[in-house]
């Protein structure tokens, strides 16, 4: 009965570690813009995902991590796949993103309704990371 | 005697009566509704803390290895990066060393496959300018 207990409460801090990391990302895009650093203001937000990227640790719903461009130009396919490279180039948000319920990584623009996606589980190199 | 005989009548009577209504009510098919339903939830709730369960003890393994992630590093990264890796990439290419001394050749050699393996990482981008501008005596 503890234990239940215990794992009730460890899915309140999944919920809410995946809320402050939006919120971390948001604010630092925020910031980052208005200091003139990024010609180009980006935001998260969770969507429904792609349910051929599920995995073990996937939501039951909204599995996806949208990252959307609002740059009020189209972006194009290099401007998408380049935020797309970085962030999947970042381990440790990758895993984290893995481990907090999302598969499928999204970056939009803010124009059209183009948009490419990845498999997050096919970058997070988890089970290297175990054995290490 | 007949008085008798007909108390031992209307007990045995009441007994097949109560029986015959607990059968009629098992006999009904709305009856196991509420029971199956309530069969279902508790085998899915089984299901699920179960699985619940599994994860959590995986999330902790994997979270244990997890650093702390810096937001404003990743924006640094996602809106410098690029911009420094292509200036990094054209500068400190090998072909232009050709006619410098073996060490140096080495030094832009060992630069160049840097800057391809961090191309997405700025503050090691970063490292990576000062180090051709005090080894390879490049300007930006």
């Amino acid at each position: 009965m503890w234990q239940f207990l215990e794992d009730i409460k460890e899915w309140f801090n999944d919920t809410s570690d995946a809320f402050k990391l939006q919120r971390d990302f948001n604010k630092a895009a925020r910031l980052a813009f208005v200091s003139g650093n990024a010609s180009t203001l980006i935001e998260c937000k969770t969507t429904r995902g792609d349910k051929n990227y599920k995995h073990q640790f996937s939501s039951y719903l909204n599995t996806g991590f949208r990252v959307k461009a609002l740059s009020g130009k189209p972006l194009n396919t290099e401007d998408l796949k380049n935020i797309g490279r970085i962030i999947l180039d970042n381990q440790s948000l990758v895993r984290r993103l893995v481990m907090l319920g999302w598969d499928t990584l999204e970056v939009h623009g803010d124009v059209d309704n183009y948009g490419l996606k990845w498999k997050l589980i096919d970058h997070a190199n988890i089970g290297q990371f175990i054995g290490s | 005697m007949n008085n008798d005989s007909i108390k031992n009548s209307i007990k045995t009577y009441t007994m097949k009566n109560e029986k015959s209504k607990i059968e009629n009510l098992l006999q009904n098919p709305i009856v196991y509704i509420p029971l199956g339903l309530g069969f279902m939830v508790v085998t899915a709730g089984i299901i699920a803390y179960n699985k619940l369960k599994k994860q959590s003890k995986l999330k902790r393994e994997i979270n244990n290895n997890i650093d702390d992630i810096n937001m404003n590093d990743l924006m640094n990264n996602i809106n410098k990066s690029s911009e420094l890796y292509e200036q990094l990439k054209r500068r400190c290419h090998p072909d232009r060393f050709t006619t410098k001394s073996d060490e140096i050749q080495k030094y832009a050699d060992e630069i160049a496959s840097e800057v391809a393996k961090n191309r997405s990482d700025y503050n090691k981008l970063l490292e990576l300018k000062d180090k051709a501008e005090r080894l390879l005596n490049v300007k930006f």
